[in-house]
């Protein structure tokens, strides 16, 4: 837990002293949520759609930023790049460990990007349906946060064998897109996508969380099967990465310092 | 002048090479490429078959927007994501100093250090989509409506490397930037896809003057399959001048505050 606050503490302060940085991040995710609210808005006004679609569509977009927001992980790419050029050796000759680090890391960036978009939020969030399904919300958010930190690890840690893991970055991103309805709500798409969607951990990464929160058809099977197949999901990850973790250490081999 | 043509043309050849040295890596990243073309059409399918038309078009010219974007989008990262993605950490690591001593232009040095290949699907993509667009429209224009919607989509690339350029340029004024290349490239792909119409009037008016985002693609589209209107392409053509200016001024007085780190 020391090991969690000295991280946190330093990383906080240096994303705080490179303000610019976050700045761009953030103009980065609310860039597609303000078109695509401004597209919903823009189709209601030519009568395409009812207020009330427009209004939960516009509510879904928010809550697709409060998610990418609150539960992204983006250290693929610079911790794959640690172990190409062989600087991982750092992490593992120091009393450090590596999860501890890029976990502190992780939500200390995003912690700071969230509070700078806390007024978008806070309106949508004080209007929200019961306790219960916002608290069973980030119980969903809990989890997927773990999936998304175990692909993100799982994809690096392909830096240990090949070169090209930068494309398995595109692939996730493109999953999450499709089959989590992070681009376009999953109604959009014909129903055989949607079934085929539910059992992918991408589903509970967005579509389902917003699903659960803007309206009050889900039932409380469909609640626990999403549930049981997030924690499916998390466990497979988790097993996956820590054998891939240490497979990757028995074959790494690093020279000089 | 010739200098610099043979320079491009060098800089072009070498980054051929190296991709040609890097098979498996061209490969793999042309399939990702081709991935994104797919998962443009399928987003823009499975929205249009959910409405009647977006702004004032209707799916088959919806079509021949996305492939008009995806050609582009060959250009925005072969060409300046490439190059620039460099830009942000030679400010700020001291990097720029190999560049400003050679006797080129350093704005030319830094805007063609590298090309990328593996666009390919998407500038194939793109036009079959546009084609298939065309077709589904039954309609094929004249000889000189396409060479007017290639003249326009050459002055909208340069408009878009004007913003993107000064977008870069940004760098100049943070001790730590690293990121800034995302900017211009993720602000065209979520916006450059649909009509201006969608917008707010305010806004409209945003990104037709100050960010004109929203001419890039849709002002060479709208010609292949609606009338020329005259205003809004010579009012591209006069923004393409007013950009041109504007982002050589701001390198120019940005280039003062560069310090070199080190040598």
């Amino acid at each position: 837990m020391r090991q969690f606050r000295a991280f946190f503490t330093t990383i906080w302060q240096d994303t705080i002293f490179y303000k610019g940085e976050s700045f761009v991040w953030l103009i980065m995710e609310a860039l597609p949520v303000l078109v695509m609210s401004s597209l919903w808005t823009s189709l209601e006004a030519a009568g395409q759609i009812t207020s009330d679609q427009s209004s939960s569509l516009v509510f879904y977009y928010i809550l697709t930023l409060l998610i990418s927001r609150l539960a992204s992980t983006y250290f693929d790419d610079w911790f794959a790049e640690e172990i190409k050029d062989g600087r991982v050796s750092r992490y593992l000759l120091k009393p450090i460990s590596v999860y501890v680090y890029i976990m502190a890391q992780q939500l200390a960036n995003r912690l700071i990007g969230t509070l700078y978009t806390l007024p978008i939020y806070w309106p949508t969030l004080s209007t929200l349906v019961t306790f219960p399904r916002l608290a069973i919300f980030f119980a969903l958010l809990s989890l997927s946060y773990i999936q998304k930190f175990m692909f993100s690890w799982i994809i690096s840690l392909t830096a240990f064998w090949v070169d090209q893991f930068s494309i398995l970055t595109h692939f996730k991103w493109i999953l999450e897109g499709v089959f989590g309805g992070a681009w376009l709500p999953l109604s959009f798409f014909p129903v055989w996508w949607q079934t085929t969607s539910k059992f992918t951990p991408f589903y509970n990464w967005y579509y389902f969380p917003i699903t659960l929160l803007t309206t009050t058809s889900v039932t409380t099977s469909e609640i626990i099967s999403g549930f049981s197949i997030s924690i499916l999901w998390t466990l497979v990850l988790i097993l996956a990465g820590r054998v891939m973790w240490k497979k990757a250490i028995y074959h790494y081999s690093a020279v000089g310092g | 002048m010739r200098k610099y043509f043979k320079i491009f043309e060098l800089s072009f050849l070498i980054s051929w090479m190296r991709e040609m040295e890097f098979r498996v890596n061209f490969i793999t990243w042309t399939f990702v490429d081709a991935s994104w073309t797919a998962i443009d059409i399928i987003l823009i399918t499975a929205l249009m078959t959910n409405v009647i038309a977006l702004g004032a078009w209707s799916l088959p010219q919806a079509l021949v927007v996305v492939g008009i974007f995806r050609i582009m989008a060959a250009f925005v990262w072969g060409w300046f994501w490439q190059s620039f993605s460099q830009t942000s950490k030679l400010v700020n690591e001291g990097g720029l100093d190999f560049l400003l001593t050679k006797p080129l232009d350093p704005q030319f040095l830094v805007s063609t250090t590298r090309f990328s290949f593996n666009q390919l699907p998407s500038l194939l993509g793109g036009i079959a989509l546009v084609v298939y667009g065309l077709h589904l429209l039954s309609y094929t224009p004249s000889f000189s409506t396409v060479l007017l919607s290639i003249w326009l989509f050459i002055i909208s690339l340069g408009l878009a490397y004007c913003l993107y350029f000064i977008t870069i340029v940004f760098c100049f004024y943070s001790e730590r930037l690293n990121n800034v290349q995302h900017l211009f490239a993720e602000t065209f792909y979520s916006t450059g896809r649909y009509p201006k119409e969608i917008y707010h009037p305010l806004v409209q008016r945003l990104l037709t003057s100050v960010l004109p985002v929203a001419l890039i693609i849709s002002v060479p589209a709208n010609t292949l399959f609606s009338p020329p209107d005259w205003t809004t392409i010579i009012w591209l053509h006069f923004l393409l001048f007013v950009f041109l200016a504007v982002s050589r001024q701001f390198w120019l007085v940005s280039l003062r505050r560069y310090s070199s780190a080190s040598s």
